[in-house]
C-alpha cells in the first residue's frame, strides 16, 4: 500500500510522519483489530485489543531494532491475540512472532523431499509431535539420499519448502516449537 | 543462453565471472556460507550456498556442486584451481548429467594425477625425466645409486601426495633407510616397492602454458618462470622465463607439445618442467616434473604476455564453442612479472592473519592488473587459502617491469591484516632476483637471515 501514496514512498525508501498517518488512518478504517507493517527498518504496529503505547509506534527510527525490543512487553499479545479476536481477516499473514520457535535446516544444498516415496505420506506434517531423531525430510545430492532429523522434541508448527525443490545450506525446512 | 556454474571461491571466483561477462554468459556461483556476500557472488547473477564454511564439507566435494549445477541448469561449471578441479569425480557426475567440465577429460586428471603415473605419460610422449631406476633391494639400490649419482630421492612406487619420499645424500642415508621407506610404502601404500630417483637440489621452476582442443591440437603459450618460492609455494612468478638460451625454450616447448598431444589434452594445463644450467650445457638440462590440469593461479603472467584471455578460452571450449585463441603465437614482447599478495605476516614465519580488512587501494595505471576479491570492509575468512590478491605487472622488458612492480607494490595498501606487501618490496628490490634465474631454493635460503634480523633488531 506504500506504492499508491504519493512521492515520498517510492524507490527512496524514506518513510515520513504523513506516510505513518495515512497508514493508522487506513488501519483505523480497516477491519483489523491489529496490523504490523515493517517498511524499511520502520515498524508500525497498530492494535485495538492490546495495551501497547500506539503512539509511541510511529518514531521513525531507522534502526530496526527499536521496535522489536518492545515485544518482551506485554505488547507481544497482538500475534497471539489476532486469531481469536478476528474471524474474517484471518487469512492476513500477520507477520507471527516465529522466535521462540526452532528452525530446521538444510545441512547442505540438494533437493529436498518431505515424504519417503513419490506415494507416502509425509514424514511430518503440521501438529505432529515431533522428537530429535524423528526424520523430517530427506535431501538428495547427485542420488545420494541424506536424512534430516529435527534435532530438537516439539510440535511441527511450520513447513517451509516445497516437495522437490532446490534448498540451499542452511534454507529453513521447517519450524518446530519446542516442547 | 549459456549458462556457468562457478565451482570456486576467492579472486579466481571473481576472474571466471568477469570471464562469463566478457562472453554474455549466466553466471552462477556456488558458495559456502562463509562466502555469502563474496565479490563473486555479488557480481554474479545468483549465488547458491552448497554448504557450511568447511571447505571440507563444501569446496571440496564434488556431488555438491554437481547438484548445485543440476539444478540451477548450468550447461558448464568451471572449476577454478585448488578444491574439486583436479578431481575426475567431478568432471565424471557432471557428464552423467550432460553438463561440460571446464577442464580435462577424467581419464586425463587420473593419467597425471600422480607422479608416477604421469612420469609414465611423459616417457611415452619422449619427454625428459629424472634419471630412477626401481630399486628391490638394498644391494639393488647401492648399484642404481652408483649409476644415478647422490642427491637421490627413495620413493614408493605406488606413492603419491608427496608423501613416502626419502632424501638420500650418500650411501649411509640408504643403508639407515631402506628398510624404513619399503615398510612405510607397504604400510601406507600397500605395496613396498620402491625406486631411486635424482635428485636436483637446485634447480628452477619453469612451466610452460599449453592448451588443448581435446583432438591433439595443442597451442603452446610461451613459459612462466616461478623459482621463487617459499616451501614450495610461489611467490612470484614472470614470463618469459629469464636467461633461458634458445634450444632449452625449445626442449622446454616442444616436450610440453609433444606430452599435451600425447594426452589429447583438453584446455588448459600447465606442463612443468625443472631446469638446472648450473653445468653451462646447451640446452640445459630439463627434467619433467608434473603436470597440472587446471587453470594456474599465475596464469596472468601469460594472458598480458600475449594478450589472450585464457579463462574465457575454457569456457567457450566446454560450451562447444570456438576458443577465440589463435593456432599459434608470435614471439613475445616485453616482459611480464607477477606478485602474490596474501593475508599473512612474513615476519612471523608468515603467520596467517585473517580479519576485517578496513580499506584495500590497488594502484592502476599503464600495464597493471590486479586480481583480486578483496573490497574495503571484507572480512577475510580464516578457513580457506590465504591469497587476497595478484599484481600483475607489465613493462616493455624485464627491468622495467621489475621497476614498475616495485612502484606498483609501494602504492598498493591493505588496512586491517597483515599483508606480505612489505615483504614482496623486500623481494623485488632483492639482487639476485633483479638479476634473474634464481632457484627454488634461493628464498627459503635467504629470507630466514632477513627476518631473524628484523626481529633481532626489533626485540633490542
Amino acid at each position: 500500500m506504500s506504492r499508491d501514496n504519493g512521492p515520498t514512498s517510492g524507490t527512496t525508501q524514506q518513510v515520513c510522519w504523513e506516510d505513518v498517518l495515512e497508514l493508522v488512518t487506513r488501519l483505523d478504517g480497516s477491519g483489523f483489530a491489529d496490523a504490523e507493517i515493517t517498511l524499511d527498518g520502520v515498524t508500525v504496529r497498530v492494535s485495538r485489543t492490546a495495551l501497547p503505547t500506539a503512539p509511541g509506534a510511529p518514531t521513525p527510527a531507522p534502526a530496526a531494532p527499536v521496535a522489536p525490543a518492545a515485544d518482551p512487553a506485554p505488547a507481544a499479545a497482538p500475534a497471539a491475540a489476532a486469531p481469536a479476536a478476528v474471524g474474517p481477516v484471518a487469512a492476513v499473514p500477520a507477520p507471527a512472532d516465529t522466535s521462540h520457535l526452532v528452525e530446521v535446516t538444510a545441512p547442505m544444498l540438494g533437493v529436498a523431499y518431505l515424504r519417503p516415496a513419490p506415494d507416502a505420506a509425509p514424514f511430518v506434517a503440521v501438529g505432529d509431535t515431533v522428537q530429535a531423531d524423528t526424520t523430517v525430510a530427506v535431501l538428495e545430492v547427485m542420488k545420494l539420499m541424506t536424512n534430516v532429523s529435527a534435532g530438537v522434541a516439539g510440535r511441527v508448527a511450520e513447513v517451509c519448502v516445497v516437495e522437490g525443490s532446490m534448498v540451499e545450506h542452511g534454507a529453513v525446512l521447517l519450524r518446530v516449537e519446542p516442547a | 543462453m549459456t549458462r556457468v556454474l562457478v565451482a570456486n571461491r576467492g579472486e579466481i571466483a571473481v576472474r571466471v565471472v568477469r570471464a562469463c561477462r566478457r562472453l554474455g554468459f549466466e553466471v552462477v556461483v556456488a558458495v559456502s556460507a562463509a562466502d555469502r556476500d563474496s565479490l563473486a557472488a555479488r557480481l554474479a547473477d545468483r549465488a547458491v550456498c552448497i554448504g557450511p564454511a568447511d571447505p571440507g564439507r563444501s569446496y571440496l566435494r564434488p556431488e555438491l556442486l554437481a547438484q548445485a549445477a543440476v539444478s540451477v541448469g548450468a550447461d558448464v561449471v568451471h572449476p577454478g584451481y585448488g578444491f574439486c578441479s583436479e578431481k575426475p569425480e567431478l568432471g565424471e557426475l557432471l557428464a552423467e548429467e550432460g553438463i561440460a567440465f571446464a577442464g580435462p577429460r577424467p581419464e586425463t586428471l587420473r593419467a597425471v594425477g600422480d607422479k608416477s603415473s604421469a612420469r609414465r605419460e611423459a616417457i611415452a610422449a619422449d619427454v625428459p625425466v629424472s634419471p630412477a631406476e626401481d630399486v628391490a633391494d638394498l644391494a639393488a639400490a647401492h648399484a642404481a645409486a652408483d649409476r644415478i649419482g647422490y642427491p637421490a630421492l627413495l620413493k614408493a612406487v605406488h606413492g603419491g601426495g608427496g608423501r613416502g619420499i626419502h632424501l638420500v645424500r650418500e650411501p649411509a642415508d640408504l643403508d639407515r633407510t631402506f628398510d624404513l621407506a619399503a615398510a612405510e610404502a607397504r604400510a601406507g601404500f600397500g605395496d613396498g616397492a620402491l625406486y631411486l630417483e635424482r635428485y636436483y637440489a637446485d634447480a628452477r621452476h619453469v612451466e610452460v602454458q599449453v592448451f588443448g582442443d581435446g583432438e591433439g591440437g595443442v597451442l603452446v603459450a610461451g613459459d612462466r618462470d616461478c623459482s621463487v618460492q617459499r616451501r614450495h609455494q610461489k611467490v612470484l612468478e614472470e614470463a618469459p622465463a629469464p636467461g633461458l638460451s634458445p634450444a632449452t625454450r625449445a626442449l622446454l616447448h616442444d616436450s610440453a607439445a609433444r606430452l599435451a598431444r600425447h594426452l589429447r589434452y583438453t584446455g588448459a594445463g600447465t606442463v612443468e618442467f625443472l631446469v638446472d644450467d648450473s653445468a653451462g650445457a646447451d640446452p640445459a638440462t630439463v627434467v619433467f616434473l608434473e603436470v597440472n590440469g587446471r587453470i594456474q593461479v599465475e596464469h596472468p603472467v601469460t594472458e598480458e604476455l600475449f594478450g589472450i584471455d585464457l579463462v574465457a578460452a575454457q569456457l567457450l571450449l566446454a560450451a562447444g564453442l570456438p576458443t577465440g585463441l589463435p593456432e599459434s603465437l608470435p614471439e613475445p614482447h616485453g616482459h611480464v612479472v607477477e606478485c602474490r599478495v596474501t593475508a599473512e605476516d612474513a615476519w612471523v614465519g608468515f603467520r596467517p592473519s585473517p580479519g576485517r580488512i578496513t580499506a584495500v587501494v590497488w594502484p592502476a595505471g599503464p600495464g597493471i592488473r590486479v586480481d583480486t576479491h578483496t573490497t574495503d570492509g571484507y572480512l577475510f575468512p580464516p578457513f580457506y587459502d590465504s591469497l587476497l590478491g595478484k599484481l600483475v605487472v607489465r613493462a616493455h622488458d624485464r627491468t622495467a617491469a621489475l621497476d614498475a612492480m616495485a612502484a606498483a607494490l609501494g602504492n598498493a595498501r591493505v588496512d586491517g591484516i597483515a599483508t606480505t606487501l612489505d615483504f614482496l618490496d623486500w623481494l623485488v628490490a632483492q639482487p639476485d632476483v633483479r638479476r634473474g634465474g634464481v632457484t627454488t631454493q634461493w628464498l627459503d635460503r635467504v629470507w630466514p637471515e632477513v627476518a631473524g634480523a628484523r626481529t633481532a633488531v626489533g626485540a633490542a
